[in-house]
């Protein structure tokens, strides 16, 4: 039974929705939840044996339902962060301020070495302009990716945290029987357990980039990362 | 195009290009500047945008290096919009500039081809300096010699050379022995 744990033993079902898995960025799952009473911001994604913690986004109360959106960890990534300059600052200097500000964890997955890059300056801005556009702290993440190596990216992860790092690529933990296969497309339907295929892992010995997990087929879509 | 309109347009800019903001350039005042004159503390107008210490200043002449008074005003922004670049560059125009520096293997004023040599001032003058003296003392001696006999009509000539000697030596410490005594070389 997949549940939206909302605190304590309070939890309402899930009837029917799509967990959204990209490789790079925060993870989303649009949701039909058994309850017509106002959900609290934080809540706990529970599938059955993996608990994903989540914010909720957006919620509206649909005949007798009510369907949400959730964004992984605590929903500070769309936010603008502080401003703040640095001089030959350490990645993980100015990671660290923007996930407090984000109210976002650090996850202790992340790629040592990466964290460690020296920078020689970074400026985080967090709103300029005669609109006053805010600059969300996700894309200012993705910016401190680009600039501290080749190949770095992040995600948050099903945990609820941020990660930053390398892909390692490790295979994916989990059975799958095969469904459909999208050849010029790089992608595959597949019949899988919902809490075992993750982005960034090994699947038949092909890179997953981006995951959806169908609720209500019990199915997964996966997208393979070729010819990026 | 109504208010709606152009929010829904904005939002789809800003949606397209998130880290747009730093593409642009801020209005910013020097706060601090580097001995070397290379680097400056700024505090940009923007409130959206932080203090930025020590970042590069660019002057768009390679080899110039300005010391200005704090307060000025310029320009500043990243290269390739990247938040870990930054610089500053393009002053105001009533910024007051306290020195400048300008390092280069030649330096030609008013043509290109411009070939006349600038005198090193401070070691020139100081063989001026000697020179003068030893004039000034060959002169006194000469007008000593010349007080009497037959070499006393060359005595208000010695006087007349002793004299512009002490006129040029009095208005050079006048002018503080340059005639620019805030250019300098090397």
């Amino acid at each position: 039974m997949v549940t939206l744990k909302l605190s304590g033993d309070d939890s309402r079902n899930i009837t029917s929705g799509r967990v959204l898995l990209p490789r790079t960025g925060i993870w989303i799952a649009n949701l039909r939840v058994n309850a017509t009473d106002d959900l609290p911001d934080r809540v706990v994604l529970d599938l059955g044996v993996t608990e994903m913690p989540a914010t909720i986004s957006k919620s509206e109360l649909i005949g007798g339902t009510t369907e949400v959106r959730l964004v992984g960890g605590a929903g500070g990534l769309g936010e603008a962060p502080r401003p703040k300059h640095y001089h030959r600052p350490l990645v993980k200097h100015v990671l660290a301020d923007l996930l407090r500000d984000a109210g976002e964890t650090l996850s202790p997955t992340s790629t040592a070495s990466v964290l460690a890059t020296e920078l020689e300056a970074w400026t985080t801005v967090a709103r300029t302009g005669v609109r006053s556009t805010p600059v969300p702290t996700g894309s200012i993440l993705a910016a401190l990716c680009a600039v501290a190596g080749s190949g770095v990216n992040w995600r948050v992860l099903g945990d609820g945290s941020v990660w930053i790092g390398t892909e390692t690529w490790p295979d994916a933990a989990v059975d799958v029987r095969s469904i459909d296969n999208d050849g010029p497309n790089a992608a595959a339907l597949v019949g899988t357990d919902i809490p075992g295929l993750w982005p960034g892992t090994l699947l038949g010995g092909r890179k997953v980039d981006y995951v959806c997990h169908d609720l209500d087929a019990n199915r997964t879509t996966v997208l393979f990362a070729e010819g990026l | 195009m109504n208010d709606r309109s152009l929010a829904a347009w904005e939002g789809m800019q800003d949606a397209q290009d998130p880290m747009g903001a730093y593409a642009r350039m801020y209005r910013a005042r020097v706060v601090a500047q580097s001995d070397d004159a290379d680097e400056v503390d700024v505090r940009p107008d923007d409130p959206g945008l932080p203090d930025m210490a020590k970042i590069p200043l660019r002057h768009g002449i390679p080899g110039l290096r300005v010391h200005v008074a704090m307060g000025s005003y310029l320009l500043a922004g990243w290269d390739n919009g990247s938040p870990d670049k930054p610089f500053a560059a393009l002053w105001n125009p009533d910024v007051h500039v306290v020195k400048v520096s300008f390092v280069a293997d030649e330096i030609h004023f008013g043509s290109r081809a411009a070939s006349e040599a600038f005198i090193e001032g401070t070691s020139y003058r100081g063989a001026e300096d000697s020179m003068l003296s030893g004039l000034l003392a060959a002169f006194s001696a000469m007008a000593a010699a010349c007080s009497s006999g037959p070499l006393g009509p060359l005595q208000p000539g010695m006087q007349a050379a002793i004299l512009a000697v002490q006129q040029f030596i009095s208005s050079a410490a006048a002018a503080r022995g340059f005639l620019s005594p805030k250019v300098f070389g090397e």
